[in-house]
């Protein structure tokens, strides 16, 4: 696609001599969003790899992957958002020169703006999921419901940020016991203990192994 | 359950297919291949008394569960490359590691001082017959490559009398006639008369009419 | 064949009750009670053996252990006592409260028709035992675990004129030599490791025994590889031994046990 420089024509016939200029093709969004999109890709690719093999990678790596995915498509949404104007404004055509007969299918596959109907089926299902009619809630309700969503987030993070804080997870003494005395866990208590617990050895392993393996001589 | 064994000697490979033929009237089903192997060991045992046994036999039936039975002198055991429910038992009471073989692989491997294999007897992918009373199956018996005859295994699962039985193996035998079978060894015996025990009594059986 | 990776120690009487709760809390399960009657047989003494096979390989006299599961009926009646308490009972030579011509009914077979009815109705059909043979266990300075090759078969029944077990050996070439009789607990740890601590006493004839233990209970880790090959298995399991090791270190200490010790040949051919 290009911004055509007018040609002082009127008939309106495109000469293919002219050069055209590439200056308004909003690049830097398109390479941006395109960047993106090859990241996510990328790692769904690999994702789906590793669920397929016959022996499943361990959780936390899995865990970990979900992260940079989730990452990535934040990162490409708030992308997106940036350019939401640029790109909502931007139109694709073909130009002149494109040779249309020979590569049709190529034309269509590149130009076309419908889904394809398993796309269309994750986008309604995501959309029955959520539980949100959109032809009937407005963009505003749409924005109050997300920051309520993102609330929530918020409320379970503090409370358990709070709860944790009421347990003391290392040591020999409870927060109690802490708190009421703070000389208590100065001093590492972990001590390997080697008092009366150690079993004594009333026969030699190596005359009974032998018994076992030969009868007693 | 009875059972009998007859061996063939003077057969060509192409008898079974003869008898195929002539128990088909009979036939209500065909069912699964089995195989079998007999192997004679020696004892290697320098001072024995004369006239002591040195023979052992071990008889391995496809068809039953790959049980083999070792015998010698009239004394038996019954063998398993165990699995399963029973080998658990065991192994949790520390008598056993989980892991078996054969008892020919521990003859052949950790006995072999003692005992040494002379003989290989098989029979491969022989067919099993069920007629009305017997569940009859025949095999091609091979040594070392060489043809040996055809061996027929005659069972009976049905609770009858020896009689009965015993008629019951004459009709196999009429066939037999009908093809022109009449010089084979046959052998229904038991074991132990006074302890029956159908699995030794069959290897019982395989041994009197394979042995040389 | 099957290779066997241990490491063994001992504890005394008094130690039990703290060594299992340790055990469990650190298995995370209970212990397992089991007891299990070994017969050792020898190759005939009065007969001359070669020393090569067919093939002119050194074959060395070995013993055969033939072993088989005591149902713990026979130890312990009352269902509710059939714990690891069980053990703390047995502190001298003597096993009370268990008839031990049951273990002679085992290998002989039963004469008393009597009591071959009882037999039927407690362990019908039960004539099965595991028999074994094995290797004297690897040599080495340099290593970690004991290592030792077992090859094993199991015996369904006996049958033929004389239906005992003992008698069908007697015709394979091998005598009695001796009897154990073992009751334990067993763990069952993380890795494939197992633990057992167990008491073990030599039965001498039907009437008396003698605790090879007494004082105390041997405590054997193993793990059993299924295929000696398997190098990778061996590895895992060395390291899961180890590992154990390093856990209990300073309360139960594992160690690699004389391999002379763990040597079932016979006496005169040991120093080949």
């Amino acid at each position: 696609m290009a911004q055509r420089v007018p040609n002082n024509t009127a008939t309106g016939v495109i000469n293919p001599q002219d050069e055209f200029n590439f200056q308004h093709v909003p690049a830097q969004a398109l390479d941006a969003v395109r960047m993106r999109f090859a990241q996510l890709t990328h790692s769904l690719a690999k994702l789906k790899d590793e669920m397929s093999r016959a022996e499943l990678p361990q959780w936390y790596s899995l865990q970990a992957q979900v992260s940079v995915i989730l990452t990535q498509l934040q990162s490409l949404t708030t992308t997106i958002h940036h350019f939401e104007e640029l790109l909502d404004s931007t139109v694709v055509y073909p130009l002149a020169n494109f040779p249309t007969t020979a590569h049709e299918g190529l034309l269509t596959t590149l130009l076309r703006k419908k889904n394809n109907p398993e796309a269309d089926a994750w986008i309604s299902d995501a959309k029955e999921t959520v539980g949100v009619d959109m032809n009937t809630t407005s963009s505003a309700d749409l924005r109050a419901l997300l920051k309520s969503d993102e609330a929530v987030t918020k409320w379970a993070l503090k409370f358990l940020d709070d709860d944790y804080s009421n347990y003391a997870f290392q040591g020999l003494h409870t927060a109690q016991e802490l708190s009421d005395d703070p000389s208590l866990g100065q001093v590492d208590e972990y001590k390997p203990s080697r008092a009366k617990s150690v079993p004594k050895k009333p026969f030699d392993v190596d005359g009974v192994l032998k018994a076992v393996h030969q009868g007693i001589t | 359950m009875h059972s009998t064994i007859i061996f063939v000697e003077r057969s060509a490979p192409a008898t079974i297919t003869a008898f195929h033929d002539i128990l088909s009237n009979e036939l209500i089903s065909i069912k699964e291949k089995w195989s079998f192997e007999f192997k004679t060991f020696r004892l290697t045992v320098k001072n024995l008394l004369p006239d002591s046994t040195r023979l052992m036999h071990s008889i391995t039936l496809s068809h039953m569960e790959n049980k083999s039975v070792i015998v010698k002198n009239k004394s038996a055991i019954v063998t398993s490359v165990a699995q399963g429910g029973l080998l658990e038992g065991l192994t949790l009471n520390g008598c056993s590691s989980g892991v078996c073989e054969s008892f020919d692989n521990l003859l052949a491997s950790k006995l072999s001082n003692l005992w040494t294999q002379r003989q290989s007897i098989k029979g491969d992918f022989g067919s099993t017959y069920q007629t009305t009373e017997l569940v009859i199956r025949a095999t091609n018996v091979f040594s070392y490559g060489g043809f040996k005859g055809l061996l027929i295994e005659i069972i009976c699962e049905d609770d009858v009398s020896d009689q009965e039985f015993e008629q019951r193996v004459s009709k196999i035998r009429n066939y037999l006639k009908e093809i022109s079978i009449e010089d084979y060894k046959i052998c229904g015996d038991f074991m132990n008369p006074q302890k029956r025990d159908f699995i030794c009594d069959l290897a019982h059986q395989y041994i009197r009419v394979l042995e040389l | 064949m099957v290779l066997q990776l241990s490491l063994f120690s001992v504890i005394d009487d008094d130690s039990y009750g703290l060594c299992v709760s340790t055990l469990s809390n650190l298995s995370g399960k209970p212990p397992i009670l089991y007891s299990n009657f070994a017969a050792v047989l020898k190759p005939n003494p009065e007969f001359d053996i070669e020393q090569t096979n067919s093939k002119n390989q050194l074959i060395e006299q070995n013993r055969l252990r033939l072993c088989k599961a005591v149902p713990l009926e026979a130890l312990e009646p009352d269902v509710s006592k059939r714990d690891y308490g069980k053990l703390k009972q047995y502190g001298d030579d003597t096993l009370n409260g268990f008839n031990l011509g049951m273990l002679e009914d085992m290998l002989h077979g039963s004469t008393d028709l009597d009591r071959m009815e009882i037999d039927e109705a407690v362990c019908p059909n039960d004539d099965t035992w595991a028999l074994s043979i094995s290797d004297i266990p690897a040599a080495g300075a340099s290593r970690k675990v004991s290592s030792q090759a077992i090859t094993e078969s199991t015996i369904l029944s006996s049958g033929g004129r004389s239906p005992s077990i003992v008698s069908f050996l007697s015709e394979l070439g091998y005598v009695l030599d001796f009897r154990l009789l073992t009751i334990g607990i067993k763990f069952n740890m993380s890795n494939k490791v197992f633990l057992e601590v167990s008491k073990i006493w030599q039965v001498q004839g039907a009437e008396s025994t003698k605790q090879l233990t007494k004082g105390g209970f041997l405590i054997k880790a193993f793990v059993n590889v299924a295929k000696g090959t398997d190098i990778k298995s061996i590895n895992h399991g060395t390291n899961a031994l180890l590992g154990l090791q390093k856990e209990l270190s300073g309360y139960i200490d594992l160690s690699i046990p004389d391999r002379k010790s763990m040597d079932s040949r016979l006496e005169n051919l040991s120093d080949l």
